[in-house]
């Protein structure tokens, strides 16, 4: 399969320059597009990036007294309460500018939109244990 | 919208074939970058990560030891770890992309997707080139004949020039079993 890879690419950057031009206007509208989330007493705090790295991981030293495999487990648990919530948000921004055959798309990538009932405060009652 | 005109003169059959054919290899990718993942851990052995390629954390295995960086560090090690994870998750699945769609369609898409494959990072450690490692086994093997001559070795000092890669230690070159200079005369013959 023989593929002129340069002009491939400038053609497909042009349709998502377009596409992203707008989707940027979405972003400056929403802000941060990366989730967040902590635990009930505040001693772990993790953020993530769109798709799940961490960007962020704030401990206190009372994260630290119940032992590093409960701490690792904490760490993991709320990343994916956070990886969630970013999806959320990414499908928010993008959802629009995507329109409906796009929700599949952004659903492959992981950004879907969270349930109504788990609100911003989801993290709190799960992980209130000390 | 861009015209494409076809370069080559294949039939529009042929063109409609091709797109078919890209258009599928492009729809396997996703699954192959979400079955890629990537494992790192810091140089201590203390915190060890997974993740795939899009970074979302697998699995978090802290030793007991890692209590001791104190809460701050520890916190900042998780994430570069973590950053580290991702490379190699993404260049496990580059290349898994690149055995199914070959190198052209590969690059391609980390084009598009603006993330080169770590692999091609002009500043990652090279490695070692064939000129290098030519040079090397050629040193040896002058090390080796001076060694039979029954001259007296100064160890291994003045084998190499310069400083030492990585590769060179990673080599693990021992005298004694390098195949390149193995002899087939030194045999007893059998008749």
């Amino acid at each position: 399969m023989e593929i002129d890879v340069e002009r491939e690419a400038e053609r497909i950057d042009e349709q998502v320059r377009r596409t992203s031009k707008r989707a940027a206007e979405q972003f400056s509208r929403v802000g941060s597009v990366g989730g967040r989330a902590e635990s009930g007493d505040g001693a772990i705090q993790v953020e993530v990036a769109p798709g799940g790295l961490l960007t962020e991981v704030r401990l206190t030293h009372a994260a630290l007294r119940s032992g590093t495999d409960a701490l690792a487990q904490q760490i993991l648990t709320l990343a994916h309460t956070a990886t969630r919530r970013a999806g959320d948000r990414m499908y928010r921004a993008l959802s629009p500018v995507l329109g409906p055959e796009g929700d599949a798309t952004l659903a492959s990538l992981g950004y879907e939109p969270l349930p109504d009932d788990e609100d911003d405060e989801m993290g709190s009652s799960v992980f209130g244990r000390r | 919208m861009i015209e494409q005109v076809p370069v080559g003169g294949g039939s529009t059959k042929e063109l409609i074939e091709q797109a078919r054919t890209r258009r599928d290899a492009l729809s396997s990718v996703d699954a192959l970058m979400a079955k890629a993942t990537g494992t790192a851990h810091d140089v201590d052995n203390t915190v060890e990560v997974t993740v795939d390629a899009r970074g979302k954390l697998l699995r978090l295995w802290l030793a007991p030891a890692a209590a001791n960086w104190g809460p701050e560090r520890l916190g900042s090690l998780i994430v570069e770890v973590a950053h580290v994870a991702m490379q190699e998750a993404v260049q496990a699945s580059y290349n898994m992309v690149a055995l199914q769609l070959g190198e052209d369609m590969t690059y391609l898409i980390e084009r598009l997707s603006g993330m080169p494959a770590p692999a091609r990072d002009p500043n990652a450690d090279p490695g070692i080139t064939v000129e290098e490692f030519q040079r090397r086994r050629e040193e040896r093997l002058r090390e080796a004949e001076r060694r039979a001559g029954g001259t007296a070795q100064p160890g291994r000092d003045g084998v190499t020039g310069g400083s030492r890669s990585r590769a060179d230690d990673h080599g693990g070159y021992d005298d004694d079993y390098d195949l390149d200079t193995f002899d087939p005369a030194t045999l007893r013959s059998d008749r």
